[in-house]
């Protein structure tokens, strides 16, 4: 690994003034598990590293006031163990316990991995499907990105140089009002080979039924299947006002196909890509709805 | 800089370059080569080690970020020359064929145990499915971790796994 002059902050506001002086030369590292990776591979060579998982105020996390807080450092394991994160932000726990390994798990941030800009991970689908938010600080500012707006590209994100990721916010879903109405979400990915490998694709999928088991809100967001997290939004508004039967799930299911904007690659080429998206979000939609108390034959 | 580290309970101070890993601090500055290099990207955990009694990979952890941190190696685990129960288990039901992945799947398996005291065959595979055999003995490995579970809770007595 090229050296590098490394700088370990114990305040928020050290680490952004340290960040507003490297700017663009400072790869700042939380967990580690890519940052690291990337440069003993040589693919980052950062002139600073500012390490920043000892800054207390970008750890921790509660639920007040139909908000879910998680701090930057707050780690996957932490999300994926977390009883009262699983009791109400299901789809956020069942992804994470859905990436790499236990031992990614065990130091990853959900800060990082939002912020590594990876198409391929777990945590920003589930996300941007539950209307999250990031916040994001400087020296001389804040400002609130919606994660739907936060990816730019493979790696980019809108991360402006001497910013750093502070925060997520995560609205509650709405529980259903109506006896038998309710939320469900699910998290569902398709890998080659061992599941810790990077999936060919995957998908989140949240609904919220009225109690006539119509559906009143859905929201589908495909992971590895472009450059950025796809939002289905056309897909998604099929579902509106309707009670989802068979047919109405493969129509839906085929239209978040047609949004997917894969490339060919070592995962497969791009019809199959497709075809795997249709599957997973038939199969997370159906998982969903039968979480919200809709089972459909 | 400098950095005070607690390796197999011993608490030790070393001066190092911040572009080094806790894998090369491990193997080259305290010749604890049990712990294993391989993929060098946080994949196959041949590296694995605790940090604060959590399993991780240590090829993806600067050793800067390891500063004040309890650090187990495999190394650590027996008690003199009495194996943990769960080495013991991993030669009784031959969890091991080459051996490069046995540190990192004992390791693992202390993880786990500690964890969850008795798991199911389905939370093993989930739990460790990321480590990665290239024997692929992984039935072997499976019935070790079974039985170190039931000598850890004293369901058999330790040596007769």
């Amino acid at each position: 690994m090229r050296p590098f002059e490394y700088l370990r902050p114990t305040t928020l506001a050290e680490a952004t003034d340290v960040l507003a002086e490297h700017g663009d030369d400072a790869l700042v590292i939380a967990g580690g598990t890519a940052a690291v990776v990337m440069m003993t591979l040589g693919v980052l060579r950062p002139g600073t590293v500012v390490d920043v998982g000892r800054v207390p105020e970008l750890g921790g996390s509660r639920a007040d006031g139909g908000v879910l807080r998680l701090g930057a450092l707050t780690t996957i394991r932490s999300i994926e163990r977390d009883p009262a994160i699983a009791q109400t932000y299901g789809l956020l726990a069942e992804a994470a316990s859905q990436v790499a390994n236990v031992r990614v798990r065990n130091r990853a941030t959900v800060g990082g991995s939002v912020c590594y800009g990876e198409p391929q991970t777990d945590m920003p689908p589930a996300l941007i499907a539950m209307g999250a938010s990031a916040t994001l600080v400087s020296s001389s500012s804040t400002r609130t990105v919606p994660l739907a707006d936060f990816f730019e590209g493979p790696y980019e994100t809108a991360l402006e140089p001497g910013e750093l990721l502070s925060e997520i916010t995560v609205p509650q879903p709405e529980p259903g009002s109506e006896p038998g109405a309710g939320t469900g979400g699910c998290h569902m990915k398709f890998t080659i080979g061992s599941p810790e490998n990077k999936p060919v694709a995957n998908a989140s999928v949240l609904v919220r039924l009225d109690g006539a088991g119509r559906c009143v809100e859905a929201r589908i967001v495909l992971g590895a299947l472009g450059p950025v997290p796809v939002v289905a939004v056309d897909a998604a508004a099929l579902l509106d006002g309707e009670v989802p039967d068979a047919k109405l799930i493969a129509e839906v299911a085929s239209r978040a196909g047609d949004a997917a904007d894969p490339a060919d690659d070592l995962r497969g080429p791009v019809w199959y890509k497709r075809r795997i998206a249709r599957v997973l979000v038939e199969r997370a939609l159906r998982c969903a709805l039968r979480k919200a108390g809709h089972e459909v034959p | 800089m400098k950095i005070t580290i607690s390796i197999n309970g011993k608490r030790e101070q070393r001066e190092i370059e911040p572009s080094r890993t806790l894998l090369e601090l491990v193997r080259e500055d305290f010749g604890l080569t049990g712990t294993k290099a391989y993929c060098h990207s946080g994949i196959c955990g041949a590296c694995t080690v605790l940090l604060d009694g959590a399993a991780v990979s240590s090829c993806s952890l600067l050793a800067a970020q390891a500063d004040g941190a309890d650090v187990t190696t495999i190394e650590g685990l027996a008690a003199g020359t009495t194996l943990h129960p769960i080495q013991q288990a991993f030669i009784d039901h031959f969890g091991f064929q080459c051996g490069y992945c046995t540190p990192g799947m004992v390791l693992l398996t202390k993880a786990l145990l500690d964890e969850v005291p008795e798991p199911t065959r389905e939370e093993i595979v989930r739990y460790m499915g990321g480590n990665i055999c290239r024997c692929t003995g992984y039935a072997g490995i499976l019935a070790s971790v079974e039985a170190a579970a039931k000598a850890l809770s004293g369901e058999i007595p330790a040596g007769e796994t």
